[in-house]
């Protein structure tokens, strides 16, 4: 016996551990009923075992296929997907003891599973937006953004550390530009208009100056992403969110800024 | 005459000054996306959900149609100016469009691509307001049996039509399914496969997996394959295509509208695939093929009146049936329940005013299209030399923004990443993600409809076979079973594809 087609493999066990899966959890918890009065569990159940038979059609379909494809259809790092294990066990240890240790364990959990399979740029586009979801509350949408666009650049093959700490500095320097714009101008023309008036200018700002200084192209991307998704979502539409750190709460409501 | 009338309310909706606006930035951002490679109308459709939650109903659903069947015309801009499909549904035409654009003929191709669609939209409009409210008629005939055959017909269309393995398909289906039934049974209360997660027990949300399988995994692609951008910013000059050229077409035209309208219905249709089967029947049914593949301007017509054609009467079951036939419809249904309105034939009769004003707004946002795309290319082919590294960012924090507004919780971000993954894993195993999202949709319904059916029989599953439409629909299906296995058929299915 040998496997002809590796997709086919992966695929039909990945089917077959799906509809078991399904069914098996449906059929222990719930109650199937009858057929004139369907239990909760009846439909998934039935459809598990469907979905479990297709699985095994294809996964033995894959030694007989004419068909051939290697059996690393997709990487996979074996370790990592342990160690997620594990940090998925540490979580549910942690639930309802200690809030912060949790959502760290949490995220570890997720960035470690996806971390598991693929190329870099899979696993560092879906690290950015773990981190984002779990940063966004706490630190605001401002500095959230920051940190979802440089993780998300470490992905691109033009990135260089040595660039960051002036990049980063420069984009911060926009947020203060912004900052300073909000708080002189939303006394005399109001939030949405000097939020409207502050992002055309943080998009000159950074247009112009992220052309000319050099290496600074990131920070002047989230500098503009942010300020952008603070005015247009926040104040346009007037979506629910922390533009800033909670712990500075105040003083942003002051400048026009709190949620 | 009825639809006169009918229209007549249509058009006085469509053509109020609000939505008149919302339908043309609609139109624009979806031209806008169209022509930008690498950021489909799912996920731009799904990002803009929260943004249509202060519209009011009819605004909202002018404008996320208008990016819709703009994107079929961006498409094809990037498609002969570039050589890559900016939308899917234009990966035929880079066949020869670029050709024509390097043959130094761009403007006639992006001027017959602009007509052709617009030609097709106008059909597909028509067609629309024809067909849609007769099958209205009969769905309101509709139980739960009838219900649940179509629904299964319509899973099994969609697989049929799409790439690749049919089994696979089949299963995609069924995870589909499965992952839309996690959350509350309606009927007993109980909170299935939510793993005491409380965030779990509302169910997994569309938009995530929506926008996992198509946004996230569409950027990660794109970052795998470096790409290398040839761009035809030279000049565009004479838009207009000659006398000729439009005789030439206009044949063809005519023919690549119906088959786009007729695909565009069918379950798992719509844009994408109507292209391709436009493209080969017209290399098939032409005389002198011989230019196809070379810059044949009849080889950038077809598929581009088709898939603005499929675009457009793929509406059609969503509008009476209730029942989405492919993501972006699915995601339609997601903004209709939002805004209360439950999909499904009486739509038509307790809305009118919802109904035909969407479909009014259709012609007048392809005539705006028509109108804008000739005069805007030049901007276009400068968006084109955006970097996709300056983009991916911008889509990846609005995706995230968008996910996280409809319930104001981080943990569906989460839940969208996972699904990033998983998408990411099925298109290298070769299982497509668009049966699985019609699946997603139909799970909760295609169970209730079921349980309803079984309990009106008194657990007699003979009453999908006794009622006369539920047989009929079931006897489809199987028509379409038996064609799948059908050694003939299953060659032309893989041959349709290849090209």
């Amino acid at each position: 016996m040998q496997i002809r087609n590796g997709k086919d493999f992966w695929a039909g066990l990945m089917f077959l551990a799906l509809g078991l899966g399904f069914s098996g959890v449906a059929f222990k918890n719930y109650n199937m009923g009858t057929a004139v009065r369907m239990g909760p569990a009846y439909f998934p159940v039935v459809l598990g075992g469907l979905l479990a038979l297709l699985g095994a059609w294809v996964f033995f379909r894959s030694f007989a296929s004419g068909e051939k494809s290697s059996l690393r259809a997709v990487q996979f790092r074996p370790l990592l997907f342990v160690a997620a294990i594990i940090a998925g066990v540490v979580t549910y240890a942690l639930k309802g003891q200690n809030d912060f240790l949790y959502q760290l364990a949490m995220g570890v959990t997720y960035v470690l599973i996806q971390a598991s399979f693929g190329t870099p740029a899979l696993y560092i586009v879906l690290a950015a937006v773990v981190v984002f979801a779990f940063l966004m509350k706490p630190i605001g949408l401002l500095f959230a953004t920051a940190v979802l666009t440089v993780i998300a650049r470490a992905g691109s093959e033009d990135f260089k550390w040595s660039d960051q700490p002036k990049s980063i500095a420069f984009g911060l320097a926009l947020y203060g530009v912004f900052a300073a714009l909000m708080a002189s101008l939303s006394g005399f023309i109001g939030n949405g208009k000097s939020g409207a008036l502050s992002l055309l200018i943080i998009i000159g700002l950074g247009i112009g100056l992220g052309r000319k200084i050099k290496g600074v192209e990131i920070g002047a991307l989230f500098a503009i992403l942010g300020v952008f998704a603070v005015v247009i979502f926040g104040h346009g539409l007037g979506l629910p969110f922390n533009a800033c750190p909670e712990v500075m709460d105040e003083a942003c409501r002051k400048i026009g800024l709190g949620s | 005459m009825d639809i006169f009338t009918n229209l007549g309310i249509g058009f006085g909706v469509a053509l109020s000054p609000l939505n008149m606006l919302y339908c043309f930035f609609g139109a624009l951002l979806g031209t806008l996306i169209g022509v930008l490679p690498g950021i489909g109308p799912v996920a731009t459709i799904a990002m803009l959900l929260p943004v249509t939650f202060t519209l009011p109903p009819i605004s909202a659903l002018i404008m996320l149609a208008g990016i819709y069947y703009g994107a079929q015309y961006g498409g094809s801009t990037t498609a002969i100016l570039v050589n890559l499909p900016g939308e899917s549904s234009s990966a035929v035409t880079t066949i020869d469009g670029y050709q024509m654009a390097r043959n130094g003929r761009a403007g006639a191709a992006l001027g017959i691509a602009a007509i052709g669609s617009f030609f097709a939209g106008c059909v597909g409009t028509v067609i629309i307001a024809l067909f849609a409210p007769p099958l209205a008629e009969v769905a309101l005939k509709f139980g739960p049996a009838e219900y649940f055959s179509l629904m299964v017909l319509g899973l099994v269309a969609a697989t049929v039509l799409a790439h690749g393995s049919l089994v696979k398909a089949i299963a995609m289906t069924i995870v589909g399914l499965l992952f839309g039934l996690v959350g509350t049974d309606v009927n007993s209360g109980i909170a299935r496969f939510n793993f005491s997660i409380s965030e779990l027990s509302d169910g997994i949300g569309f938009v995530g997996v929506a926008m996992g399988m198509y946004g996230f995994a569409e950027i990660i692609g794109n970052l795998e394959q470096a790409e290398h951008r040839e761009v035809f910013t030279a000049k565009v000059t004479n838009l207009l295509p000659t006398w000729g050229d439009i005789k030439t077409c206009a044949w063809t035209m005519v023919r690549a509208t119906g088959l786009g309208a007729f695909l565009g219905i069918l379950p798992g249709g719509g844009a994408l695939l109507a292209s391709f089967a436009a493209y080969a029947m017209e290399k098939k049914i032409v005389k002198d093929a011989s230019q196809f593949g070379k810059g044949d301007i009849r080889g950038v017509c077809a598929p581009e009146a088709a898939n603005n054609a499929g675009a457009q009467t793929s509406f059609i079951p969503l509008l009476t049936l209730g029942i989405p036939s492919n993501p972006v419809m699915a995601l339609m249904i997601g903004a209709m329940m939002i805004q209360g309105i439950a999909p499904g034939p009486q739509v038509m009769t307790e809305r009118p005013e919802l109904f035909w004003g969407m479909i009014a707004s259709m012609w007048v946002g392809n005539l705006m299209l028509v109108i804008l795309n000739l005069p805007l290319i030049g901007i276009w082919v400068r968006l084109l030399s955006v970097q996709y590294r300056l983009l991916y960012p911008a889509i990846l924090l609005f995706c995230c923004i968008g996910v996280y507004s409809i319930n104001n919780s981080n943990f569906d971000i989460l839940i969208t990443s996972l699904f990033g993954l998983f998408g990411y894993i099925a298109v290298k195993l070769e299982c497509e993600p668009a049966p699985l999202i019609l699946g997603f949709i139909l799970g909760p319904m295609m169970e209730e409809n079921l349980r309803r059916a079984m309990l009106l029989s008194r657990g007699d599953p003979t009453v999908f076979a006794t009622r006369p439409i539920s047989a009929g629909l079931l006897l489809v299906t199987l028509l379409l079973m038996g064609l799948m296995l059908a050694p003939a058929f299953k060659k032309t299915r893989e041959e349709a594809f290849v090209e």
